[in-house]
């Protein structure tokens, strides 16, 4: 494996490690409670942010950052407090959020270079600035969900009980949506904004096949995320092919021979019976 | 929801206070099977006192008392997709009274249970009645039953039917339409005239 020897190889490993953990977390918390596609029109609306960010000169992340948490919070409350429904408000903002973004650009003079790695990703472009980013995003996640990991559990079950015993089950959710926008905002580097939803989403899905326990499930969702994050990394490396795209045809190939696995390993244990 | 008049007392709180004191059992229950959660972990939940409080030791224990109340104990551990709908009750049953509560609400609570499961659960209600006062809210107008004490019949007014009330009366004025009662073999009650 020389691979490693070069630099932006091993932050691509360093980025691979930081971005699976904030998405094992969230990921298994948006495919339990179901809100795959809130994360899809957050993602999207992160577009926006980019496109300030070129405007502004500033680092594009950095940008996304406020915008992502302000469409999380806009979808979040939308569907709570008025009448539009919830998948209305996300298509609304997704779109709203693209046409920004693309109006941002347009208005920054001369041409935006590396564009199209906020589109579909490349993990190999990632600066040093952008790991510390995730880091930071890391620690804030992990905090939350540990802090709260009893009120999460409660209200993703079953939110008419959680009422019921005192938990604030729309301050809860708002939190969720922030870190789902957080975590969005990591993975914009690595598999690009379109791409968002497969590392959100696969590997939290492979998992939930073979565990029943939660606290199991996120970690086998960061640990299955970060090795298959790597070794599509590595594919992609030796076929020569875009890293986004590469990582998310190995997840959905992995997925599929886990469906298959799982199907297998139930048809054994009732021949057994 | 609030009341449009009126004011709602639980035991002589208002209803936020009175929450600790109440034990609920929700008339659906809209969670998905496939949820990563076992027996135990749904009944814990209904010892939760406030954020960042972790259970305690105490909280385990009551948690286990009240799945062993509702005879699920040997469950525990599993998955709850591998319970029968009545079984799942019971669960939820737990959950309601592993808080303690000195009252316990129910809404509709046979709608997902079959028959010869209902019996078993209307004994339980009874030997939790014991411990504790039990609402028990139904449309099955059938299920006023030998197993309850006192009646209150609801269709915008309520009508309250003492304990023990037995005598021949109408259920037509309180459901506006001709009531049978359906009862093989079964002992059951008709309740009086609704005095206004």
């Amino acid at each position: 494996m020389g691979i490693f020897q070069y630099e932006f190889m091993r932050n691509a490993v360093i980025a691979a490690v930081l971005v699976n953990i904030a998405c094992g977390i969230v990921g298994t918390y948006v495919v339990i409670k179901k809100i795959v596609f809130v994360s899809g029109g957050i993602s999207h609306a992160a577009f926006g942010g980019i496109g300030l960010g070129y405007l502004l000169g500033i680092n594009p992340i950095v940008a996304a950052i406020p915008f992502s948490l302000l469409s999380a919070i806009t979808i979040g409350l939308i569907s709570k407090r008025s009448k539009l429904s919830e998948d209305a408000a996300i298509g609304i903002i997704w779109a709203v959020g693209m046409a920004s973004g693309i109006i941002f650009i347009n208005l920054t003079p001369g041409y935006a270079p590396d564009l199209f790695s906020y589109l579909f990703g490349n993990i190999l472009t990632i600066p040093v600035s952008d790991l510390y980013i995730m880091l930071v995003m890391d620690f804030i996640i992990i905090l939350i969900v540990v802090l709260f990991f009893k009120e999460f559990y409660a209200t993703s079950f079953d939110e008419e009980f959680s009422t019921v015993i005192g938990i604030p089950n729309r301050i809860l959710y708002l939190v969720l949506l922030c870190m789902v926008a957080l975590s969005v905002v990591v993975l914009i580097r690595i598999v690009g904004i379109i791409l968002v939803i497969a590392l959100l989403t696969i590997p939290s899905s492979i998992c939930r096949q073979f565990t029943y326990n939660m606290k199991k499930l996120i970690i086998s969702s960061i640990v299955t995320g970060i090795i298959l994050t790597i070794t599509g990394l590595w594919i992609s490396y030796l076929l020569d092919l875009a890293s986004g795209a590469t990582i998310i045809l190995l997840l959905a190939l992995v997925f599929l021979l886990s469906f298959f696995i799982k199907k297998a390993v139930m048809a054994v244990r009732r021949l057994k019976t | 929801m609030k009341p449009d008049r009126g004011t709602v007392k639980v035991f002589g709180k208002n209803p936020e206070e009175g929450r600790k004191l109440a034990g609920y059992l929700p008339q659906n229950t809209y969670f998905d099977l496939n949820f990563p959660i076992n027996v135990f972990d749904i009944v814990i939940m209904g010892r939760y006192r406030g954020l960042v409080r972790k259970y305690s030791e105490k909280d385990r224990k009551s948690a286990l008392d009240a799945l062993e109340t509702v005879g699920m104990l040997e469950y525990r551990n599993r998955h709850i997709s591998m319970l029968s709908a009545g079984q799942l009750q019971r669960v939820l049953i737990a959950r309601a009274i592993a808080r303690e509560p000195e009252l316990l609400l129910l809404d509709e609570p046979m709608a997902s249970v079959d028959p010869g499961t209902q019996k078993s659960i209307y004994e339980l209600f009874l030997e939790l009645n014991k411990k504790m006062a039990i609402v028990f809210v139904t449309h099955d107008i059938g299920a006023i039953s030998i197993y309850i004490d006192s009646v209150l019949c609801l269709n915008r007014k309520l009508f309250y039917h003492g304990s023990k009330e037995g005598s021949l009366g109408k259920l037509e004025e309180a459901y506006r339409c001709p009531v049978e009662i359906l009862a093989h073999g079964i002992p059951h009650r008709v309740l009086g005239r609704h005095k206004k």
